[in-house]
């Protein structure tokens, strides 16, 4: 008999191997409706980044607002993003066309363990990136939410710790912001632009799709089936407008400007090329193993930068 | 054969003697070369001599330590009226051309997060961290 219950515990405390693929827990999460607050705290490189966010997940699209903000939301599902100001006004991003991504086949559950969340019956699983622990995300097994999600450093850090401290499987009726005409930037799929900027793959990450962003510039999106990021290249040169303090970090013949929010960070910067810019949800080592596969900073001759400055 | 050379010249000076004539007008009878050469110190010749005459102006024989050469001034007028163009083009092109492409935050997180919503790894935090990312939200 104490024999039987050891192996009883056993089983029990031991990691359940699956054989569920990570796509599964990943569309079963986006299509989840539910309502709750999330705070989220990040350690990055230029200190500690968190936020306070109320989230309502409602017919495959999400919307976000916040306890401690100025009234605006934002809506985001199916290629569109919306936020809508404290004035009405509404600012809309459409993505007009979009290449299948790679999927999450890079990414493996190393384990799938099941346990209690917020009261809710869970199951948190491991996931692997080449042998390295990525992120330890604990679903909720009634509606597929996602209510915690840790993303580590290949040195398994964590980078970030986003979690829900109040969760509700019943969603709201909720109006998620309309669309003014005036106000929507269609990215259309383009391939008249000169790409070498922006290489077919870089650590993994694949280049899917690009658009045009406006007449001198061209914006990629690259993803390895988990982590994303977009990178724009212009003809010009560019820089950041924003109150937030950036910091300059040096490299190669030049240097990067960088913002980091929390669980995402901005990169802008000069090359030989032209102007580049930068955004993604990647964790710090994988932003620099990336940044080294991209243009390096530096300041093109005089000459050159007058010359993209008036013609581009 | 040896050609005639400097013998043309001396020949249409009428500086040759009886004996050198003769040889030019045998050599002449079957040499193309020379004959063509003749015809076209003849033709230059003729050119210069139906040029005026000009006086030299006393003041240049008789003070040459005051000799004023003019410079070609309309060519030195409109050759510093075009370098003057171009450098007032750059000036002002460079003042009001824009100093680069001018970005926002939102300019770079709308798009991301239009795009990965789209994406298998779409999930309701990278929807937060796009919110916050445009620092409406930040704590």
């Amino acid at each position: 008999m104490r024999r039987f219950t050891f192996v009883a515990v056993l089983i029990l405390l031991t990691p359940v191997i699956t054989a569920a693929d990570l796509s599964d827990y990943l569309e079963r999460s986006a299509t989840a409706e539910f309502q709750g607050d999330q705070i989220v705290t990040c350690s990055t490189p230029d200190g500690v980044r968190d936020a306070v966010l109320q989230i309502v997940g409602r017919d495959g699209a999400l919307v976000v607002t916040s306890p401690v903000g100025d009234g605006r939301s934002l809506s985001a599902g199916a290629g569109s993003l919306a936020v809508a100001g404290p004035d009405g006004s509404v600012r809309s991003t459409q993505v007009a066309s979009a290449t299948d991504g790679p999927g999450p086949a890079r990414y493996a559950i190393a384990a799938a363990i099941p346990g209690t969340y917020l009261g809710r019956i869970v199951e948190t699983v491991v996931v692997e990136r080449d042998g390295e622990t990525r992120a330890r995300m604990t679903f909720d097994v009634e509606t597929g939410a996602l209510l915690r999600s840790v993303v580590f450093q290949a040195d398994e850090r964590v980078y970030c710790d986003a979690r829900m401290v109040t969760f509700d499987p019943s969603a709201p009726e909720v109006v998620a912001p309309g669309s003014d005409p005036d106000a929507v930037h269609v990215l259309e799929s383009t391939q008249d632009f000169d790409l070498r900027a922006l290489p077919d793959e870089v650590e993994g990450f694949v280049r899917l799709d690009q658009y045009r962003y406006d007449d001198s510039s061209v914006l990629a999106y690259y993803s390895d089936g988990f982590f994303a990021f977009t990178l724009l290249h212009s003809r010009r040169p560019v820089r950041l407008e924003t109150s937030e303090a950036l910091t300059r970090v040096d490299a190669g013949g030049g240097f990067y400007e960088r913002i980091y929010g929390p669980g995402t960070a901005l990169y802008v910067w000069e090359s030989q090329l032209g102007g580049l810019a930068m955004f993604g949800d990647l964790p710090p080592d994988l932003q620099e193993r990336v940044m080294a596969g991209l243009p390096e900073p530096g300041q093109p001759s005089f000459f050159i930068r007058w010359w993209r400055r008036l013609f581009g | 054969m040896s050609h005639l050379g400097e013998l043309l010249s001396a020949h249409l000076d009428g500086e040759l003697s009886p004996a050198e004539r003769r040889r030019v007008a045998e050599h002449l009878e079957d040499c193309d070369r020379c004959r063509e050469e003749l015809d076209e110190l003849a033709s230059a010749r003729s050119a210069v001599r139906s040029l005026p005459m000009v006086e030299v102006p006393a003041s240049v024989l008789g003070l040459p330590d005051e000799v004023v050469v003019p410079l070609p001034r309309r060519k030195s007028f409109w050759a510093g009226a075009a370098a003057a163009a171009a450098a007032v083009f750059i000036v002002v092109a460079s003042i009001l051309a824009p100093d680069g492409t001018a970005l926002t935050p939102q300019d770079l997180s709308d798009p991301f997060g239009a795009r990965v919503s789209l994406d298998p790894g779409f999930t309701p935090t990278k929807v937060a961290q796009v919110r916050v990312a445009t620092g409406d939200f930040a704590e």
